[in-house]
């Protein structure tokens, strides 16, 4: 697989409003115009949460197909990137619970701390490649906050949105995984 | 005022930006005078600088032209069974009220009591529908395979 850095989301989504008032008048055009502006950071979210690059493929498929069947029942006064990002979680949480042995939220035991150095090194590829592997070993649900949050740049309540849990709960995923990122790195 | 391990377990969310605001003064009063605490979050705030800038996976090429293609096509396929419904209801109604319609010219010129004549006009129109839905089940097959 081809790795890419990319920080936050892509530029175009400015262009989302009339975008999006396209498919809902059903302009079916208009996807090919929609889709490029959430490529990258919905086929991140997918992949992150459920690991597996052909997964994400077809779920990312499967969000836009839901999303374009369903955009009537869009409402605009909400933001159409977490709407999306909410089909896209409820759709990712069916198939990790369809493919069976990933936990999607268990309590997970922190793994042996490495070198005091790596925190000097963060952002050396090497390290980054091991806190992506550190990242991807965390629990669905711990996975997702993480993302959503720091590679998504959303807010805890935006956050709680997409993945309709309560508050307390992304915080407590939050804090649980910063601190167990913590314990195995520094 | 928080104690020193209060503080130290919110150090997590503080390096998140996912404090409060009345939380998040309390913290930096704490590590304004405590050099343990600031030296935990400057190592908070590498992790949190690391997850931002985590390599990011890349999207399998014309990713997004496959999905536009693909959705176009599963909605217009849905579109076009409704319009398929649709026309078939409308038909069914339409043939029932051209046979009751017809009734009447049929017992002036044939004789035939109202009965007889459903049980024939039911007769046709269930074999004439079996042959539709044969004609659209098959046409159906054909677009789903195309899909």
């Amino acid at each position: 697989m081809t790795w890419a850095v990319t920080i936050a989301i892509e530029d175009g989504l400015s262009a989302e409003p009339e975008v999006v008032t396209r498919l809902r008048k059903g302009d079916l055009d208009s996807l090919t115009d929609l889709i490029p502006l959430y490529q990258q950071s919905l086929y991140r979210y997918l992949y992150r949460l459920v690991n597996d690059q052909a997964a994400a493929e077809d779920l990312f498929q499967d969000t836009w197909l839901r999303a374009a069947q369903n955009i009537r029942r869009y409402d605009p006064a909400r933001s159409f990137h977490h709407w999306l990002f909410s089909i896209a979680h409820n759709l990712a949480i069916d198939y990790l619970r369809r493919r069976k042995p990933e936990v999607l939220a268990a309590d997970f035991v922190p793994a042996a701390t490495l070198q005091e150095s790596a925190l000097q090194q963060m952002l050396d590829a090497e390290v980054s490649a091991e806190l992506s592997r550190a990242v991807g070993d965390l629990p669905a649900m711990y996975r997702e906050v993480l993302t959503l949050r720091f590679q998504e740049g959303m807010k805890l309540e935006q956050i709680a949105q997409v993945t309709q849990t309560p508050l307390a709960t992304v915080k407590s995923r939050l804090h649980r995984s910063m601190q167990y990122l913590r314990e195995r790195f520094l | 005022m928080k104690s020193h391990n209060e503080v130290r377990g919110r150090l997590p969310l503080a390096a998140a930006g996912a404090l409060t605001r009345d939380e998040q003064v309390e913290v930096e009063a704490h590590m304004a005078q405590c050099p343990e605490c600031r030296e935990e979050f400057a190592r908070l705030e590498a992790l949190r600088m690391g997850l931002a800038n985590l390599p990011s996976p890349s999207p399998p090429p014309f990713l997004a032209q496959k999905t536009a293609h693909i959705v176009r096509r599963r909605l217009e396929a849905v579109e076009e069974r409704r319009w398929r419904i649709r026309t078939i209801a409308f038909l069914v109604a339409f043939t029932w009220v051209v046979t009751l319609a017809a009734w009447p010219v049929v017992r002036w010129v044939a004789g035939i009591e109202i009965l007889t004549w459903l049980l024939y006009s039911t007769v046709w129109g269930w074999l004439t529908a079996g042959c539709a839905a044969l004609i659209l089940g098959l046409h159906a097959k054909h677009t789903r395979e195309e899909l």
